[in-house]
């Protein structure tokens, strides 16, 4: 499973939806998904894809990741893995 | 309305210092304790900056026996416990121990012993804990040492309510006695949850900051964690001033509520409601408050819903009054917050001293407040509150007058 599919698989199960119905800009509100989610998503992402989202709840601006997407966020963990080799 | 409570004895242990008088001079110097940490293990740790209590080791302040016995938040409390104690010059007879109790907020309990044996077992791969863990570990040991040490046979239990654990203890102790369950109370919290394993728990919320504690700032990035514990003797007001006691305060009112909302976002109508009541409770109008120490945690949510429940209980007054959050200074004790910033509110009473927000850089249109940023402030304070806004929606703020009345 690449990055992409592993993000959307966390989401999706997350929201109880079908991962096929779940695309790169499907929005994670539009899936009831909140905060508390979005941080329980991150941290099941990080564990699959070994690597750390810089994200700080109280500074949701500075993550330099568009987290408001599925989409966004499988580009932003794709960052993370290039940048870490 | 029943009798008056007045607090007749303070002491403290927290990273600002380990006693009532230097905490005060820090507090009002806006001196930070927050630091970078001392613990093993760092590297390992994302948030690795603290407010920890310095130079103060169990083993150093207490017998071996009694040491053995003891987990951090425990001492802290005895430390703390003592300190009150002197000051109020309390003495109980047979007949009037049984009237007097504890109640101490914490939300952690014996972290550290836990987490000690957790390692031996897992970690370590060994096959025995320390033989103590379970009475060191308990939530209650903290008052179980206060009651043996200084013979409380009446109502005493610890409170378990996060963030908001010391108010309601305070606030429940100050209702024993005005019930007349009890004519004196110990009251307060403790908190040593600054472990490797305390802070990891904490990092998964994301709602720590890396680089400080600046609340109420548009700057803000998250709370700082400390470690401490302070403790009051609460009495009623006439068994005080018959024996000549110093009354360093009243607590006039007390308010809990609950959001009944969500596990970790506050409500700002839940925390109104708390100041509300803690107003009506004393009897107290709005305008007679000149100081509000605020819970102020320097997350985003906290301080936006904070502030905006300042403004919907004191209206156009609320830019006029002194809101400061000390957090900045001692980082958040959690369930030993409420009992430290309560000594603020005892500078801002009895010596006219209220304690900036250190760390403030520049304003956030979302908490329009007069935070008292950076530097300490003269004024006269003839009433206090302070707020208490827990994890789990509950709420717990205290109404203080000054001693004399405030008249």
């Amino acid at each position: 499973m690449n990055a992409a599919q592993t993000v959307c698989a966390v989401i999706a199960a997350k929201a109880g939806r079908d991962p096929a119905a779940i695309g790169p800009e499907t929005r994670l509100d539009s899936l009831g998904l909140d905060s508390m989610a979005l941080v329980e998503a991150l941290f099941e992402i990080e564990e699959a894809c070994g690597v750390v989202v810089p994200f700080n709840a109280n500074r949701p601006g500075e993550a330099r990741i568009d987290l408001a997407t599925v989409g966004g966020i499988a580009r932003g963990v794709e960052r993370l893995l290039a940048e870490r080799v | 309305m029943g009798r008056r409570v007045v607090i007749t004895g303070a002491g403290t242990v927290n990273p600002l210092a380990h006693d009532v008088a230097g905490t005060l001079a820090a507090l009002a110097e806006g001196r930070c304790a927050i630091g970078p940490l001392d613990l093993p293990d760092l590297g390992r740790l994302a948030i690795r900056i603290g407010a920890q209590v310095r130079g103060w080791e169990v083993a150093g302040r207490f017998p071996a026996p009694e040491a053995a016995l003891m987990d951090r938040a425990t001492a802290f409390a005895v430390a703390a416990a003592e300190q009150a104690v002197a000051q109020a010059w309390l003495r109980l007879s047979g007949a009037e121990a049984l009237r007097a109790g504890a109640i101490l907020g914490t939300a952690g309990g014996g972290f550290a012993t836990a987490e000690d044996g957790y390692r031996a077992v897992f970690a370590q791969g060994r096959d025995r804990v320390h033989p103590f863990t379970v009475p060191r570990l308990m939530h209650n040991a903290p008052v179980a040492h206060l009651s043996m040490r200084f013979g409380l046979k009446g109502p005493s239990f610890t409170v378990a309510t996060a963030c908001a654990a010391s108010n309601h203890a305070i606030g429940l102790a100050a209702q024993a006695i005005r019930s007349g369950a009890a004519d004196v109370m110990l009251a307060g919290g403790s908190e040593a949850m600054l472990t490797f394993g305390g802070i990891k728990a904490w990092e998964g919320l994301r709602v720590l900051s890396p680089d400080g504690c600046r609340p109420f700032c548009a700057s803000r990035s998250g709370l700082v964690l400390g470690e401490g514990a302070a403790v009051f003797v609460l009495e009623a007001e006439d068994r005080a001033r018959a024996r000549g006691a110093p009354v360093l305060a009243e607590i006039a009112g007390f308010g809990m509520t609950a959001d009944a909302g969500d596990i970790v976002l506050p409500s700002a109508e839940g925390a109104a409601r708390a100041m509300r009541l803690a107003l009506e409770d004393a009897g107290m109008a709005p305008g007679e408050v000149g100081y509000i120490n605020a819970h102020g945690t320097a997350t985003r949510a906290n301080d936006r819903a904070e502030a905006a429940a300042i403004h919907a209980v004191f209206g156009a007054q609320a830019p006029a009054i002194a809101v400061s959050s000390t957090k900045s200074m001692h980082g958040h004790l959690i369930g030993a917050a409420g009992a430290v910033e309560l000594l603020a509110c005892l500078m801002a009473l009895g010596e006219g001293v209220i304690a900036p927000t250190a760390g403030f850089r520049a304003a956030d249109p979302d908490c329009a407040l007069d935070v008292v940023p950076n530097r300490a402030r003269r004024a006269e304070v003839a009433a206090a509150l302070s707020n208490a806004f827990a994890f789990g929606g509950l709420n717990a703020v205290l109404a203080l007058r000054r001693a004399d009345g405030g008249g």
